[in-house]
């Protein structure tokens, strides 16, 4: 059993990084599913979606939702979500991704601290 | 319930595809004529969403699927193989099976109901075991009856 992953993002930002972070890791060993929030989304809709995605994603392993900016529509619908199994990282980015990649193997809790040291390791001054 | 277009032409039964690339190419072909989209355009779609990530589910199932313009219904396609194939399969098990959707690309919700409710059919190892030993396409689509969907 392999933990599923769902990225709730605004508009493409998700399937961009999604994309991008596969053709750089060589592949994409998990289960992933998008779901892009835009400005005329009800939120109680997306809520309902992103409750399907997770139940869809969800083989017994548990679900990570990573999601952009934190306060905003998408990870205030992320945090939301009604399911067992869940943890929710805010703040996606590349590194947060890649470092996800490398770990297929991790529990639920471990892969969320993965996504976290991943996406903090990413921010640094050049 | 969902309404959903299956019928014999969608099923391929004992199907020699050898890579991932031939299956999708395959769906394409199945799904082509019924719901009036163009081969080409079904299989670009279905090949985007791979690029994202497999739609490999583990246990030697795959559900590619992709939301598509200008068709009024979802459409399902099967394909059984006789020899796995390697789909980038989250899990060590080539696929054998492929569970194919097109949705209508304004329905969200039925295309999450129905990758839930095909993921939980399939799921199940009897089933899985049902669909491996199929022999024709009947025997296949029996195996899809479900409280949740209505062929059409």
């Amino acid at each position: 059993m392999k933990v599923g992953i769902l990225l709730v993002t605004h508009s493409d930002i998700g399937k961009q990084l999604l994309l991008t972070a596969t053709s750089v890791f060589g592949k994409n060993p998990f289960q992933v599913e998008l779901l892009s929030v835009d400005n005329y989304d009800q939120p109680n809709d997306v809520k309902e979606l992103a409750e399907k995605y997770v139940k869809f994603l969800d083989n017994g392993a548990g679900v990570l939702v990573l999601t952009d900016i934190i306060g905003t529509t998408p990870s205030n619908i992320a945090s939301s979500i009604n399911h067992g199994k869940i943890k929710v990282v805010a703040g996606l980015n590349l590194s947060m991704i890649l470092n996800v990649f490398n770990y297929p193997e991790k529990t639920l809790d471990q892969l969320s601290i993965k996504a976290l040291e991943g996406g903090i390791q990413g921010v640094s001054k050049i | 319930m969902i309404k959903i277009k299956l019928d014999d032409s969608h099923v391929s039964v004992n199907d020699s595809c050898k890579t991932k690339k031939s299956i999708l190419e395959k769906i394409s072909d199945l799904l082509s004529r019924p719901s009036g989209v163009s081969r080409d355009h079904i299989f670009k779609k279905l090949y985007e969403r791979e690029k994202l990530g497999s739609t490999s589910i583990g246990k030697g199932v795959a559900i590619p699927h992709a939301r598509i313009e200008d068709i009024e219904y979802p459409f399902l396609s099967i394909i059984i193989l006789d020899e796995p194939v390697e789909f980038d399969n989250i899990d060590s098990l080539d696929v054998d099976i492929i569970v194919s959707i097109i949705v209508p690309e304004k329905n969200y919700n039925d295309h999450l109901e129905l990758l839930a409710c095909l993921s939980s059919k399939l799921d199940n190892s009897s089933v899985r075991k049902e669909l491996r030993q199929a022999r024709n396409s009947s025997q296949i689509i029996n195996n899809f009856q479900s409280d949740d969907l209505e062929y059409i």
